[in-house]
């Protein structure tokens, strides 16, 4: 019978988002969730774990990033926890979509796309800490 | 990520990728990406049907290649995006900066127009 959530702390290395990744879909495995679903999954672990190496702590640092998977009936929720600077992500505005590529940033999609994947997205900072909680919705 | 082709179709540049397009595949094949298609100044198609997961850092690359490129007065396309790449496509609407087709045949039918 699977456990009911996986814990992982991430050393803040760029190399440890694939062995996260990998850890995290091997979890989730035996409820032989869609390929959306996964995608789904791989994206925000992938847009969160970055996003936090490149700004949550200073460069060369060797600090973890707490995370937290659980199965709930109709959703997967991923936890994150840091001890980083805080971040807010209803900080960040929304990145316009141009029409014209000269008008393109090429960078800052990752916490939109997020958004677009979750069907919810909580922050809070407490204890000096950054938690930041997601659903992707399995149905 | 790996770029497992740089091939000339015609007139057209076109690079044939594998792999996970996220900040890790980004990274890995960035510098010779952008130099294997604005370099040579000339139209470009990417082949994206080996590719099994774009992130946001794919789309940064993506998009600063076709910047550069424009800037030589190239366009570059893309072709051939499974379904779930697709759909981060379109959740990005980079349909509207970058033109997007289905098949190698139609990416290169719409630089010809």
């Amino acid at each position: 019978m699977p456990s009911t959530h996986l814990r992982l702390s991430v050393p803040n290395r760029r190399s440890a988002v694939e062995s996260a990744r990998a850890a995290v879909m091997a979890y989730l495995a035996p409820w032989h969730f869609s390929e959306r679903l996964a995608y789904r999954v791989e994206l925000v672990l992938e847009e969160v774990l970055v996003n936090a190496m490149a700004y949550a702590f200073p460069a060369g640092s060797q600090e973890v990033i707490d995370l937290q998977v659980e199965v709930h009936p109709d959703a997967v929720v991923l936890q994150f926890q840091d001890d980083g600077v805080p971040f807010d992500p209803d900080s960040v505005p929304e990145p316009s979509t141009p029409t014209r590529l000269a008008d393109a940033n090429p960078g800052g999609r990752g916490l939109m796309l997020v958004r677009k994947v979750a069907r919810q997205m909580a922050y809070q900072r407490s204890n000096g800490r950054n938690h930041l909680r997601i659903e992707v919705a399995s149905a | 990520m790996e770029i497992v082709a740089a091939e000339l179709l015609g007139q057209v540049t076109c690079v044939r990728l594998q792999g996970r397009l996220d900040a890790a595949g980004a990274d890995a094949i960035g510098t010779r990406f952008t130099a294997a298609i604005v370099s040579a100044g000339r139209n470009a198609v990417v082949d994206l049907s080996g590719v099994s997961f774009v992130a946001s850092m794919g789309l940064r690359l993506l998009i600063s290649t076709a910047r550069g490129l424009q800037l030589k007065g190239a366009t570059l396309a893309l072709f051939g995006a499974p379904p779930l790449v697709q759909e981060v496509f379109e959740q990005a609407a980079l349909d509207q900066i970058i033109p997007i087709a289905a098949t190698e045949q139609q990416a290169l039918a719409r630089l010809a127009s």
